[in-house]
């Protein structure tokens, strides 16, 4: 074999030296902001499922307070209002709790001295039907045809916090990635600047062989954009490691209730390598062309 | 008729060449300051001359001179304090960084320092510009091949620049600025790292590619050469050339 026909074709990405102390300083950057955007989105994902799920069960249910007129006892009240109830369209189940039992409820916090001498509310728990539930509107209409005295809580109160914390969960993880993805812009730009500082004798020996600017952005585009999808890879592997070992060994009831993680949520990861890619590949061209146009 | 060329002969007296649409080279009262405030104080001033296609000249002059500040005007590392540069017909406008890439295209340049790229071998050195222009290695492989054949670095196509000498890595480095055939070659200093003999044997090098057809400029303040090579010369002494030989010995002595 002669020595021509041993020769190989030079690739564009041999044009820039094999990576240095520096750009595995910056893979390790990259990896730890990718592992932390990825748990942030996986957070979010449970944490929207767990308040949807809230929700959920906030609306299935209406608690109603039935007071007692004439001579009827609050018991015999809040029995008459739950058969009432019962008979209404949309109304699954329906439960009028006992004087005893709501006095069971609220004991831990009061304590028996003074439980005897408090009004203890005649409350009913009516559960709606998931698909078609009854209207707030048609509970009283059907109490107030029965001359029953009552009053409707529908936990609104309750859905609007719950709403409120998932739609703040979901603006503070947005925060938390627009910060993550711009971090990460910055820390490519900074190494971009520090790469083409390192490497100014091959870009300015590029450019006297008549590369034109967009050539040598294009060649640290490419060094970047790769350097940055393998270390989403191995961040987003992390992550996903992090969730199995939550929802295989963590899986007691109130962290399964606050993060109802999801095998199906692990697809969510599939984008960030590209998109962390596309980031390292759009700041580093910018700050080459830049740099090279600056130059003059 | 008869007053252009008088016109003709009039610029031939002052500069050495005559002027026309054949300049590859042409300096319109060029001075260069390096943020110099006074005009006495620039390393060139008022530069008025034009290289014809085909000509070879060393620069010379003192160090200091101007000389390496003159040939990167020439390739466009270094925008002119004032004056006008146009390089093969075509007017230099500051800040145009694609009509930078498009002259310098056409440009082959030598250091004295190589410049060549360590972390690619003899044959991925010589044939950066071809790549760079976008050319398969099937199209280049057998040029670049017969070129580094002809300066003499066959046998060492898949060595590390590490590991040649100075007057290997210079060849290597003329290899590189001739591969496209470039219409300028323009040389600093491209003897300064090698012995004298081998210095000589560069001089060929330029002196063959001049009868090919390319225009040379030469920087060098090796004035042995210079007079052995018997060229003409382009001499700066004080920011202003005190010394145009007209180009009329082409091949000289070497």
């Amino acid at each position: 074999m002669t020595v021509v026909s041993r020769l190989s074709s030079m690739k564009a990405r041999h044009l820039l030296p094999e990576q240095d102390q520096r750009e595995i300083a910056l893979h390790y950057v990259i990896g730890v902001l990718c592992v932390l955007a990825c748990l942030a989105a996986l957070i979010v994902m449970a944490s929207d499922r767990a308040a949807r799920g809230w929700a959920r069960e906030i609306r299935a249910e209406v608690t109603v307070q039935v007071r007692p007129t004439g001579l009827e006892s609050g018991s015999v009240a809040a029995a008459r209002a739950a058969e009432v109830l019962a008979g209404v369209k949309g109304v699954g189940q329906v439960t009028a709790l006992e004087p005893e039992k709501a006095k069971a409820l609220i004991k831990p916090w009061l304590g028996d001295a003074i439980l005897d001498d408090l009004p203890i509310p005649n409350l009913v728990s009516v559960r709606l039907d998931d698909k078609a539930p009854a209207t707030v509107k048609a509970l009283t209409d059907a109490l107030i045809s029965h001359d029953i005295d009552a009053s409707i809580d529908d936990h609104s109160v309750w859905l609007k916090d719950v709403e409120q914390s998932a739609l703040t969960i979901r603006l503070i993880s947005i925060g938390i990635f627009f910060i993550i993805f711009t971090a990460t812009a910055a820390v490519v730009g900074f190494a971009t600047r520090a790469g083409l500082t390192a490497r100014a004798t091959i870009v300015e020996v590029l450019s006297l062989c008549g590369a034109t600017d967009l050539f040598i952005a294009q060649r640290f585009q490419y060094r970047f954009a790769r350097m940055a999808f393998e270390s989403g890879l191995l961040g987003a592997a992390i992550a996903a490691g992090v969730m199995a070992v939550i929802k295989a060994t963590g899986s007691s009831q109130s962290f399964a209730l606050a993060l109802p993680f999801s095998w199906l949520d692990l697809l969510i990861l599939l984008p960030c390598p590209f998109l962390v890619a596309l980031i390292a590949a759009v700041t580093a061209r910018i700050v080459t062309l830049r740099l090279l146009g600056g130059k003059g | 008729m008869a007053q252009i060329n008088e016109k003709k002969q009039l610029a031939s007296s002052v500069t050495g060449f005559l002027p026309g649409d054949d300049a590859v080279v042409s300096f319109d009262n060029v001075s260069l300051g390096y943020g110099a405030t006074s005009e006495a104080d620039y390393i060139l001033k008022s530069l008025s001359f034009q290289l014809p296609a085909g000509s070879f000249h060393f620069l010379t002059g003192p160090s200091g001179a101007g000389k390496t500040s003159l040939l990167k005007m020439i390739y466009l590392a270094q925008a002119p304090t004032s004056g006008r540069i146009s390089l093969f017909g075509e007017t230099v406008s500051s800040g145009d960084r694609a009509q930078v890439a498009r002259l310098r295209s056409k440009l082959g340049i030598v250091f004295q320092e190589f410049r060549l790229l360590e972390h690619l071998n003899v044959f991925d050195n010589a044939a950066l510009p071809l790549f760079v222009h976008g050319q398969s290695f099937r199209q280049y492989r057998d040029d670049v091949t017969e070129l580094l054949t002809w300066v003499g670095l066959k046998n060492q196509l898949q060595a590390m620049p590490h590991v040649l000498s100075g007057g290997e890595k210079q060849r290597l480095a003329i290899a590189r600025a001739v591969v496209t055939r470039p219409t300028l070659i323009l040389a600093d200093e491209p003897t300064g790292n090698i012995d004298y003999a081998m210095g000589l044997r560069i001089m060929r090098l330029f002196v063959e590619l001049n009868r090919l057809g390319a225009t040379v400029l030469i920087a060098t303040h090796d004035e042995s050469l210079v007079r052995a090579s018997g060229m003409p010369v382009l001499e700066l002494k004080d920011g202003h050339i005190v010394r145009r030989d007209l180009n009329t010995t082409v091949g000289g002595r070497l």
